[in-house]
């Protein structure tokens, strides 16, 4: 009788400390494609936020399907983690280019915790092009991108300066970097530099859009009057479902986890080169402008 | 690393014996049913699970194979035709010792070759251009369309499958077809409730057989003296070396892989044999290259995968999916380092199912006695609760099954063919498009249907 004692009073307090521990869940919305930098993104900070929330992982498969999923659960009083590619979805969404109404999703001062500020690159292969070929007249160039945006900017570019090209398209920034290496398109751009500097040994960095230029490459705008030669990217990562005080919390939370360097978020971004995250570099305020900043310049190149 | 995924190593060589065992159940099937429990790991330990149930269920797969006359899968048929043949001579131990050494050492050899390729990936991966790739889609498609029964068939099973995959927005230039602006079409059918419907329920409906009890009593399985039947084994490896190399490299066929590895180098095996005028139905040797070739082809159908991120089967593409989930794409992560960690796993994996393989031969006399048919009504309820499961952590348990219920009646009207060009085009059909489209752009030789 005491052994069952012992043993109900030891299950009553081992549930009720269980459920002291219990953490709180937190969805964790991959808006992009189950292939894409999005999701390698959203599952580091799924795998890293484990040990302080009950992670539910969530792929949307795409910023539409994403986004609908991300509001139901807010509406639902959940607490949901998710990003956005702002320099991308919102111009477009703004330009009326393409079906992509439902992706406009833009971070406010009530739910940003972070953003990644990063400019995009011209390259070639290693035996391609030297940067100065790009304004020689007479030439008509072989272009790789990866989307309609880009195109659009890329193509003023070329009119504002009368470089003859012809665009071929790529799926996504790897398969951009494997056609340059291939040698069917004479260079690139891409707006995610992170794949062309995992494989820089192969290539060379022609122009970057940042206008302080990036190591060895020299910035577009120190060549080119073009008004749009240093529009940047910026990725938002926003938290809904949560006081003010909660977001501050979950902010210093993120914050520790990219000064860890064992996490899998600091391991995903060791590689990127020339990327700026706001949470240890900028003040939150700065960084929120900075993302408007972004979207306003791509809205006006898109629409010139 | 290597110690986080034995586990899954281990999880995944207990589901390839089962899998093996049990008919009906392959490793597309047994991959579905481990999907939910899957997407909560890493892409290394999906790819650590995965790797060691496809290897093991070809070992065990050549026993049923052997004792019962049942091919797992339509690689096992020249163990069907020669294994069984031996076994009814009472030669069923040298059968199973002969396909499982066979196997053991096949993929020790091709690894090696794989491993002296490695140092010209670069070079490999940098001829992979927009033509080569149309080149084999192209090719792959031919392939699979005129093995159908009907060419016609393949030929509409093909499309139909390509405008399934259709269906949702492309990325690269915003182009979206029949979405009706639902946002869970724009993502495009998912991977799972559309092979379950067109491509699994229909295969364990019509395609699953009971193991005839009659037949035990005509052979017999010793597996005592396993260094006897290692030394008669040596006796044969010239055969060994012809069965690997014509298995690894026909296992680049994309959609029948291992099926052509282990057919041709049992063809093969054959020729040399009548030739020498020392065939008969029984052949050790024929055997012996077959199933050798059946595990040089499941390596080879890895590389694809591993290095390039095309899946060329339809479990590959469920695992592309499930590792994806996780954070991990194949060909975009693919390294050295990966390669290195895929040879091991691979040799652990081996060694293990060649040691299971043996002992348990003896035990596969207790497997008539499994309802067979039962068990695979069983397999689809499990299969429906995956679907439950897995739409649920998606938040789209109403999409999942829609889509499943509006594609199984398809799915039961083709069920007397093989649907694998229908299965193919989904899978591929964006990259069909991407490649259509990129043709586009370099000649102006795009079809209309690229063209947004």
């Amino acid at each position: 009788m005491k052994f069952l004692k012992t043993l109900v009073l030891s299950a009553m307090m081992a549930s009720a400390s269980v459920s002291a521990m219990a953490k709180e869940k937190l969805y964790v919305v991959n808006p992009g494609s189950t292939g894409g930098s999005f999701n390698a993104i959203m599952s580091a900070y799924a795998q890293d936020l484990k040990s302080e929330y009950d992670i539910e992982y969530v792929q949307g498969k795409g910023c539409a399907n994403g986004y609908r999923i991300a509001s139901n659960l807010i509406n639902d009083g959940q607490k949901v983690f998710t990003m956005a590619m702002n320099s991308k979805y919102t111009p477009e969404y703004r330009a009326g280019i393409g079906n992509t109404a439902s992706c406009d999703r833009m971070p406010t001062a009530d739910n940003f915790i972070r953003a990644d500020f990063h400019y995009g690159i011209i390259f070639t292969a290693k035996d391609g092009m030297e940067p100065e070929e790009l304004f020689e007249e007479g030439r008509t160039f072989k272009v790789g991108v990866t989307a309609e945006a880009v195109k659009r900017l890329l193509a003023d570019f070329f009119a504002h300066h009368n470089i003859a090209h012809t665009f071929v398209s790529y799926n996504n920034s790897n398969d951009v970097v494997l056609g340059v290496y291939t040698g069917e398109v004479d260079f690139a751009y891409t707006n995610a530099p992170a794949s062309f500097f995992k494989k820089a040994k192969d290539g060379k960095g022609l122009y970057t859009l940042d206008p302080n230029g990036l190591g060895d490459i020299a910035s577009l705008s120190s060549v080119s009057d073009y008004p749009y030669a240093r529009v940047g990217n910026a990725y938002s990562f926003t938290v809904d479902g949560m006081s003010q005080e909660e977001v501050a919390q979950f902010a210093s939370t993120v914050k520790a986890l990219h000064d860890n360097k064992d996490s899998n978020i600091t391991k995903y971004y060791k590689d990127g080169r020339g990327y700026t995250n706001s949470i240890l570099d900028m003040e939150r305020d700065d960084a929120l402008n900075l993302v408007d900043e972004i979207v306003d310049g791509w809205t006006a190149a898109l629409t010139k | 690393m290597l110690l986080d995924l034995l586990p899954f190593l281990f999880a995944g060589i207990a589901a390839g014996v089962v899998a093996g065992f049990v008919p009906g159940v392959g490793v597309f099937v047994t991959l579905s049913l481990f999907y939910p429990w899957l997407m909560g790991y890493g892409g290394y330990e999906v790819f650590a699970f995965y790797l060691a149930l496809a290897s093991t269920t070809q070992y065990i797969g050549s026993i049923t194979a052997t004792v019962f006359s049942v091919p797992g899968e339509t690689s096992s048929l020249p163990a069907v035709r020669e294994g069984h043949a031996l076994f009814l001579q009472g030669q069923g131990s040298y059968a199973i010792s002969g396909a499982a050494i066979g196997s053991f050492l096949g993929s020790f050899l091709v690894l090696g070759i794989t491993w002296s390729l490695m140092p010209y990936i670069n070079n490999i991966l940098y001829m992979y251009t927009t033509e080569v790739q149309a080149l084999v889609i192209v090719a792959v498609l031919v392939l699979i369309i005129t093995s159908a029964k009907s060419v016609f068939i393949g030929i509409s099973m093909a499309v139909f499958g390509y405008l399934l995959g259709l269906v949702g927005c492309r990325h690269m230039d915003n182009f979206c077809f029949a979405t009706f602006q639902d946002p869970q079409l724009e993502g495009g059918f998912p991977l799972l409730p559309v092979l379950l419907a067109v491509f699994v329920i229909p295969k364990l409906l019509t395609e699953t057989q009971e193991y005839d009890a009659s037949k035990l009593k005509q052979g017999n399985i010793q597996t005592e003296n396993f260094f006897e039947h290692i030394k008669y084994f040596c006796k044969n490896l010239p055969t060994l070396f012809r069965g690997s190399f014509i298995g690894f490299f026909a296992g680049f066929t994309p959609g029948m892989s291992t099926t052509v590895s282990a057919n041709l180098a049992y063809s093969a095996e054959k020729n040399i044999e009548k030739k020498r005028g020392t065939y008969k139905e029984g052949n050790y040797r024929s055997l012996v290259a077959a199933e050798t070739a059946n595990n040089a082809g499941a390596f080879a159908c890895l590389l694809p995968l591993v290095i390039f991120g095309v899946p060329i089967i339809p479990s590959e593409a469920l695992l592309f999916d499930l590792a994806a989930a996780n954070g991990f794409n194949f060909g975009r992560d693919f390294s050295l380092e990966f390669f290195n960690l895929l040879a091991v796993l691979l040799i652990i994996v081996n060694t293990v199912a060649l040691f299971i393989a043996w002992p348990f031969a003896k035990y596969v006399t207790y497997m008539h006695k499994l309802p067979a048919r039962l068990f695979s009504y069983l397999i689809i309820l499990l299969l429906m609760y995956i679907l439950y499961v897995t739409g649920s952590n998606l938040f789209q348990v109403e999409f999942y099954f829609l889509t499943f219920f509006a594609l199984l009646p398809i799915g039961l009207l083709l069920r007397n063919y093989d649907t694998l060009p229908l299965v193919f085009t989904f899978i591929v059909q964006s990259r069909i498009d991407v490649i259509g489209i990129r043709l586009f752009d370099l000649y102006g030789i795009s079809p209309w249907l690229f063209d947004s």
